[in-house]
């Protein structure tokens, strides 16, 4: 029967969102540093989920493919209020609970890397997430960004790069402060 | 350190960073969800419907007044939860008010979704005046950005006594490209949405 099937589709996304949206929001609030904006990109995300269930459903990694869309989300998003010159731009600085610290040697080192995430350009960003988040491998990254494995291995590379300096410079200022 | 390792490191920090953060929590209920796709279908299944009815609605520069908020506060707000195709609005147990904006059909079941939902409003098409509530304006709305969409957060419990919401609708253009744009301002309730000396808060 279609209706059932359809309402059985309806339950099983409900299952799906139920399970994993406080942990999609939180890695992409980590990676956005907006709660409310991290609300919005997921509730996004997962109303593109249910419109295209059958193959959100069948994905190996599902909560990687909403998480990956959030994401896109807000790299569009961003493009279009770039040009508004609207919104308040957040610096990469703010801690997720809103706060701004007077200076980056009031962090610690794990939010020091979270925004330091946050700053990354958005591929970059996005391999990082998937790969921390997710531990998805090379090829499973690749596929789900529809890029190619180098590209994955290139932006993985300049993107730990980035990260190693800022944590190297931050031992630095542990050790002389 | 090589990648592997700074890898490691990152997702040992990143891990803790996500885990620390227990009391965020996703409230928007599954059907919220389910409503909105299903809204969006039915928007992507009335070719032009969408655009002749947005130019239509900012074109006829309407004036809705709110539901009648008395000579106090707020009205006392209640769990709403509307979709449609044209907006949606809905509550959170926060006591805050999602709005998402995608066409200006039905003013004034919008006004009064929004009074139900513990929002007194006016809404009015393009720009609107400062009033001079300005500081108190950043913590009663916030503005999302929404793939065109206008994307709001409003907080009820932040508005002044006795004032409304105006929310002014309007279209931006940036080159070719056409999309809504939302301005806003409180007025004394009761009070006209008049611009002393033509000033006007530029729409966003």
């Amino acid at each position: 029967m279609r209706v059932w099937g359809v309402e059985r589709r309806r339950q099983e996304f409900a299952e799906f969102y139920r399970s994993s949206r406080d942990d999609c929001l939180r890695i992409v609030l980590v990676s956005v540093g907006d709660r409310q904006l991290a609300e919005d990109l997921v509730a996004e995300a997962f109303t593109r989920a249910w419109m295209s269930w059958r193959k959100v459903r069948e994905h190996p990694a599902p909560r990687a493919w909403v998480v990956r869309t959030a994401l896109n989300t807000h790299v569009s998003w961003w493009r279009r209020r770039r040009r508004e010159m609207t919104v308040e731009g957040r610096t990469a600085l703010t801690l997720l609970n809103g706060t701004q610290p007077e200076r980056s040697a009031d962090l610690g080192l794990d939010e020091v890397l979270a925004a330091a995430v946050r700053a990354l350009p958005p591929r970059q960003r996005e391999v990082i997430t998937l790969r921390v988040f997710f531990d998805l491998d090379t090829d499973a990254t690749a596929k789900l960004l529809g890029i190619s494995p180098g590209t994955v291995g290139a932006h993985l590379h300049r993107a730990l790069a980035t990260l190693r300096t800022l944590t190297q410079s931050f031992s630095d200022q542990e050790v002389t402060r | 350190m090589n990648d592997d390792d700074m890898l490691a490191a990152m997702r040992s920090s990143l891990t803790s960073v996500k885990d620390s953060l227990t009391d965020v929590h996703m409230d928007r209920p599954p059907e919220t969800i389910t409503a909105r796709a299903r809204a969006r279908r039915l928007r992507r299944g009335l070719p032009g419907a969408g655009a002749a009815g947005l130019a239509l609605g900012i074109g006829l520069a309407l004036t809705l007044s709110g539901h009648p908020a008395g000579s106090g506060g707020p009205p006392a707000a209640r769990t709403v939860h509307v979709n449609l195709a044209a907006w949606s609005v809905n509550t959170t147990p926060a006591g805050q008010v999602n709005v998402t904006i995608r066409e200006l059909k039905d003013p004034a079941r919008l006004s009064k979704t929004l009074a139900d939902a513990g929002v007194p409003v006016m809404l009015t098409s393009g720009r609107v005046c400062d009033t001079g509530y300005q500081a108190q304006l950043s913590r009663v709305v916030q503005k999302l950005g929404g793939s065109g969409d206008v994307v709001l957060v409003i907080n009820p419990a932040a508005m002044p006594p006795r004032t409304k919401l105006v929310i002014g609708i309007g279209t931006a253009r940036m080159g070719s490209e056409h999309f809504l744009a939302a301005a806003f301002t409180l007025i004394k309730d009761g009070s006209p949405l008049a611009c002393p000396g033509g000033a006007k808060t530029r729409a966003r």
